[in-house]
């Protein structure tokens, strides 16, 4: 039922997006440069190679004779993409997202829709004392459980944004989004943009983001709570050579509320387990109850993280770009994240091959085991992921055009696929060692 | 943050913008394809406690899914 919603929820938002000639949605699309062949740069060779968009012509593709098309003929551009995500705990998400994006001149409009629809029996929510234990009625699935533990939720999630670009250097980008779920809604805002400096070779970028959230339970009516998030971002980018682009950014994030989960519950002392035929795990030699202790979690979080990125163009239509995050919260996770990938891109087709590592420290109040009675802690969680972490993430991506424009007022149409393969260990996790999980997408887009 | 603006200015030449051609190219942009980078980071934020979206690329709704 969820996979047929979200295969209806995408192929309508694709055939209307298609109905216009849609496309891609970058979030700031740079001027389409002319081949002058002059020594005498005109306004449309100052490229925007630094923003992090995507150019709207191949440079490999042979001039046209065609004129280009006025801002009033501009197609409308947009995607639609429907991927399955499964890993090893149990959890299986089918995401379908449609895009489309409107020009004119200096401004453009961009609509966004997603719908995620998700089934998990994980250990979380097998070790729920509520989730995990069977014949209990959930509100998300609106259905009784016999198989000791398993949810299940649709998520929708609309954005609309409203972007300036002067063509000189100047862009600003205003998006707000709204998501619901069955026991969690979220609205946020965010101002973003970019200014050239020094000749148009640096290029300031900043950003800044605010979000309210509504946390409830499908089992505890009672529950009510809130959490604020902020978001603060600034960076500079350059050219160093002709090939070569630098980028680096510095991230910042206030999160201030409820953070916990109303599902999972922490238990105490030396404990053990054991999985029952139902599936539900249950525990034995805690202090105080089997069923533990709701998380408690420190109400602030303040994260900070610095990234550096570096794309270097190997030859036209080949390039590699690399980069390198280390981030820090106030919870006392610490991380680092370098990754590497390797782009084709070519008139026809497009590839990409990509590898990311990730290691994390635990958060200073996270234990694999709280030993001691519960009031030797103030804040306790039994989230993994807030516990030591490494992570290896390999990812590949093709596309093809499937239908080239015939005049400057089309658009192309391009087929692609998208795969991620995901591998966690958790060391000391008791629970759960380690996870693999697999991404599979595939799409239409249609680009201008 | 003037280190930021030492890293990226010291010891750089000025590239003309008609030279800047490769670097125009799908294969050297930052995000070849935004939307599929955006897509992964929604997934990776909900299994690395450390990862969060830039507020550069605009907005970052929460879930439930945590």
């Amino acid at each position: 039922m969820q996979l047929a919603r979200a295969l209806l929820f995408v192929a309508v938002m694709t055939i209307a997006a298609s109905a216009q000639a849609p496309g891609d949605t970058p979030p700031t699309p740079p001027p389409a440069p002319t081949a002058t062949g002059s020594d005498t740069p005109s306004a449309d060779d100052y490229r925007d190679v630094l923003a992090g968009e995507k150019p709207t012509t191949d440079p490999a593709a042979p001039e046209s004779s065609t004129t280009a098309a006025s801002s009033d003929e501009i197609p409308v551009t947009g995607t639609g993409r429907f991927g399955v995500y499964h890993d090893s705990d149990a959890t299986t998400v089918m995401r379908g997202l449609a895009t489309a994006v409107k020009q004119w001149d200096h401004w453009s409009v961009n609509a966004t829709a997603v719908v995620d629809a998700v089934t998990s029996a994980s250990v979380d929510v097998k070790t729920s004392p509520a989730l995990g234990k069977v014949d209990v009625v959930t509100g998300a699935s609106g259905r009784s459980s016999t198989s000791g533990g398993e949810m299940s939720d649709t998520r929708y999630l609309g954005t609309v944004g409203a972007g300036w670009n002067d063509t000189h250097g100047h862009a600003l980008n205003l998006t707000t989004s709204a998501a619901t779920e069955r026991d969690y809604a979220s609205i946020s805002a965010g101002l973003n943009g970019s200014t050239d400096v020094a000749d148009r070779t640096v290029t300031l970028l900043g950003g800044f983001t605010v979000t309210d959230n509504w946390i409830s339970s499908v089992l505890d009516s009672t529950l009510h709570r809130k959490m604020y998030a902020i978001g603060w971002s600034g960076g500079v980018a350059r050219v160093i050579t002709p090939t070569d682009a630098v980028r680096l950014r510095y991230d910042g994030k206030l999160s201030d509320g409820y953070q916990a989960s109303p599902y999972r519950s922490v238990r105490f002392g030396d404990w053990t387990t054991t999985t029952l035929s139902t599936g539900q795990i249950t525990f034995a030699n805690t202090i105080g109850s089997a069923d533990g202790l709701p998380e408690n979690y420190p109400e602030t979080r303040v994260s900070t993280a610095l990234t550096a990125e570096w794309v270097h163009a190997l030859a036209l239509g080949v390039g590699v770009h690399t980069s390198v995050r280390a981030a820090h919260d106030s919870w006392g996770v610490d991380s680092l994240t370098p990754s590497i990938d390797l782009r084709i891109a070519k008139t026809s087709w497009r590839m990409q091959l990509g590898y990311r590592f990730y290691a994390q420290t635990q958060a200073n109040f996270f234990e694999d085991k709280y030993t001691m009675d519960p009031s030797m802690y103030t804040n306790y969680s039994s989230d993994k992921e807030l516990g030591r972490e490494v992570g290896h993430l390999g990812a590949f991506d093709v596309a093809t055009t499937l239908m080239d424009p015939e005049t400057a007022n089309d658009a192309r149409m391009m087929l692609f696929f998208h795969t991620e393969v995901f591998e966690y260990s958790y060391p000391g996790y008791v629970l759960l060692p380690s996870r693999t999980s697999a991404f599979i997408e595939a799409g239409l887009s249609w680009e201008h | 943050m003037k280190y930021l603006w030492a890293v990226c200015l010291a010891g750089c030449t000025h590239v003309a913008p008609a030279q800047r051609g490769k670097l125009d190219d799908p294969a050297a942009q930052f995000h070849m394809d935004p939307i599929a980078d955006l897509r992964r980071e929604s997934i990776l934020e909900l299994d690395e406690a450390a990862t969060f979206r830039s507020a550069m690329y605009g907005v970052s709704p929460n879930c439930g899914c945590k």
